[in-house]
């Protein structure tokens, strides 16, 4: 679970300090439901398995920091944050190839088959990467507290005015531009148009010549190397668990059920509300913050069952 | 095995197309082979306890948390075999179940094991009623995704609510007695296994027997149709939004059922065991273990799994990671499940009795077991 530093505040400026872990929340929630939102609009496969790649992004970036400042030891606040995004890249590189060869020992096999096989199949995934994080890095969760720390030591009353924790605000931008560079891939790049015309007519897509076998090799590298990057950034905030990604995926189907099945502006739309919706529901009622993104999904199911955005063919 | 030609509701000799038939519950039909398997499996059922007891294989409690989970798995079933309706989230029902024995006895005071079964149930099927009711608009991924959510949802709000004793969760003891009495009898704890072992017998069967009537009914019929094609079906009349309905509310009382009776059996429920989506992936897999296209499949899936993983701390705590090499094992190479397979390798035992007996073609049989299993890994990749 998210441990966000007891920020409780009451009246409208904890409000607003609320609201600010909540976008942080939500972009954390954005990278992980935009993986799990390509993966079933491109490739119709849903992948129980997802949040155990964010969870194994974290334990894989808990080695990957710890490597890195036996090397370097960073002086300025600067340099730590170097640190840390170089870190969660490296840690999401390394999570999007393992991602390629589970993508073509197993899910290649059943893209074909029956629903039921494929989720079962994810299950098993599942299953099986918990055992593997376990095995490799114990029971224990693993915190990183000197990067969270070396990263606050920027004074943030100094940029905004006043005291957040500069580590947040770090990943809200880093969010910012993770998104900004997605909508981009998938708006004018050359591989996102033809990602997205494989997701609106596969049919079509294979008659013009496009392969579709790469493309789904790196369409679920993309969403890998997206979860693993959101379990590197929170993890010297919120450490290690091997469970920790349960929450995350369960959250992911709602922000996907809420935005719009296959839409990515959907799912940043989605993964923000429920980031601010559930933080800001602390300041009411701490039993709100567990229940208030289904009580959303509830509403927009009744409402609006297809979702606030409609497909993934098209942004709009 | 369809329509009614009559019959009663106690089993009788039949005499159809030159073969002898048993007919049961009005005009349902097995094979005497498969009689004879029914009523193996019956009187095993029943020395269960003392075999156990002697041999001490097995905790008898192991089998019996098995054969609840084969209920539920049977329950579940209903909407994986023909509606193709892929539910994450049925341990919802099944945890709902759970805690309202656990509660009513704790908090309540209540001591009639039945009346804890009974409301167990109820609310079980009462919360799948209203499940049913928020997702009956969808079907395929989005059913499965909602179900998901809607199983997590429970399973947050309880981990976190003090009432419910967070992750402590709640002791099935009520404060006259310390344990639920059946007919106000109060039983030992090795006699209060047996008893909830019998009963969870009796119950098994009349569920199956029921299950069996059911799904080969108008209404089991209706939801195949929704299974192979959701817009055909509504064509044709069918009121798909309300089916799916029923069938979640009627799964629901299977699994509510099995949670109380979970309840009993190990006399206290933690979140973790009851409401987690991990449990719905199990029983899910339960059907798929068992063979999700039969009728006893689910509920042997059940049993088997459980046993399984409450066996294998003794070799290696990585009991997830076995899970789940079982999981690919069954999904890549025997994708019917352990029922299924046994149901194809029926054939090939005819084929086998007829090579004992004609020893010039027992080779071709022997040489034929390669290519029988090249084509079973090549034919499980192209199962649909």
């Amino acid at each position: 679970m998210f441990e966000l530093l007891p920020l409780q505040g009451i009246g409208s400026f904890g409000l607003f300090i609320q609201l600010l872990n909540g976008i942080m929340f939500g972009f954390i929630l954005f990278l992980v439901a935009s993986g799990i939102s390509i993966s079933l609009g491109v490739m119709g496969i849903l992948n129980v398995a997802h949040g155990a790649l964010y969870a194994l992004g974290a334990f894989v970036s808990f080695s990957v920091f710890t490597t890195l400042l036996q090397q370097f030891t960073p002086n300025a606040a600067v340099e730590w944050i170097l640190l840390l995004i170089g870190g969660a890249l490296i840690s999401a590189t390394v999570i999007a190839l393992f991602s390629v060869v589970l993508e073509v020992l197993f899910y290649r096999r059943v893209y074909e088959r029956n629903l039921l096989y494929q989720i079962i199949m994810t299950f098993g995934i599942l299953l099986i990467l918990r055992d593997l994080m376990r095995f490799f890095w114990g029971r224990q969760s693993q915190t990183f507290s000197d990067l969270y720390q070396g990263i606050n030591s920027i004074n943030s009353t100094e940029l905004i005015g006043f005291w957040y924790p500069t580590f947040n605000l770090v990943l809200i931008v880093t969010g910012t531009i993770l998104a900004i560079g997605l909508f981009w891939f998938f708006e004018e790049s050359k591989t996102g148009l033809i990602i997205r015309s494989i997701a609106l007519d596969r049919e079509m897509a294979t008659a013009i010549g496009i392969d579709t076998k790469r493309n789904f090799m790196l369409v679920f590298a993309l969403s890998a190397f997206l979860a693993g990057f959101a379990g590197a950034m929170i993890m010297p905030q919120a450490g290690a668990t091997i469970g920790m990604g349960d929450t995350p995926l369960v959250l992911s189907f709602v922000i996907v059920v809420i935005g719009g099945m296959g839409s990515l502006y959907g799912s940043l739309a989605g993964a923000l509300a429920v980031g601010i919706f559930s933080r800001m529901a602390i300041v009411f009622s701490p039993t709100l913050e567990f229940v208030a993104p289904y009580l959303l999904m509830i509403i927009i199911l009744l409402y609006r069952p297809e979702g606030l955005f409609s497909s993934w063919s098209e942004p709009a | 095995m369809s329509g009614n030609k009559g019959g009663g509701l106690f089993p009788t000799v039949v005499r159809a197309d030159g073969e002898k038939y048993i007919d049961l519950l009005y005009g349902k039909r097995i094979t005497t082979h498969q009689a004879k398997i029914i009523v193996g499996g019956l009187l095993l059922a029943l020395i269960a306890p003392d075999v156990l007891r002697i041999t001490g294989v097995l905790h008898l409690r192991i089998l019996l948390t098995g054969i609840i989970w084969g209920l539920a798995a049977v329950g579940l079933n209903l909407l994986t075999r023909h509606s193709e309706l892929h539910s994450f989230g049925h341990a919802a029902f099944f945890g709902t179940g759970a805690y309202t024995a656990a509660i009513l006895a704790s908090k309540f005071g209540v001591t009639s094991a039945f009346g804890l079964l009974a409301a167990a149930t109820l609310v079980g099927t009462l919360v799948a009623v209203i499940v049913g009711f928020l997702v009956k608009r969808n079907a395929g991924l989005t059913f499965a995704l909602l179900m998901l959510a809607f199983g997590q949802l429970l399973f947050s709000y309880v981990r976190q609510s003090q009432y419910f004793n967070f992750t402590n969760g709640v002791p099935v003891r009520p404060e006259e007695t310390g344990v639920p009495l059946f007919l106000g009898i109060e039983f030992g704890n090795e006699a209060y296994q047996v008893v909830v072992y019998y009963l969870s017998i009796v119950i098994v069967v009349v569920a199956l027997l029921i299950t069996w009537r059911v799904v080969s009914s108008g209404f089991g019929y209706a939801q195949y149709a929704i299974g192979q094609d959701k817009t055909r079906a509504e064509y044709i009349g069918i009121d798909v939004e309300n089916q799916i309905w029923r069938v979640v509310s009627i799964s629901g009382i299977y699994c509510g059922l099995a949670g109380g009776l979970f309840a009993l059996v190990t006399q206290h429920v933690l979140p973790g065991e009851t409401l987690h989506f991990f449990v719905s992936g199990h029983l899910l897999f339960m059907g798929i273990l068992g063979g999700y296209q039969t009728l006893l499949g689910p509920f042997v899936g059940g049993v088997v799994l459980t046993v399984l993983q409450k066996f294998t701390p003794q070799i290696t705590s990585y009991f997830n990671f076995l899970t789940g090499a079982v999981v690919l094992v069954i999904v890549f190479v025997f994708p019917k499940g352990i029922v299924g397979t046994i149901q194809e390798a029926d054939l090939s035992r005819e084929r086998f009795r007829y090579a004992l007996s004609n020893p010039s073609v027992a080779r071709d049989w022997f040489t034929n077991r390669t290519e029988y299993w090249k084509q079973r890994i090549t034919s499980a990749m192209e199962e649909r």
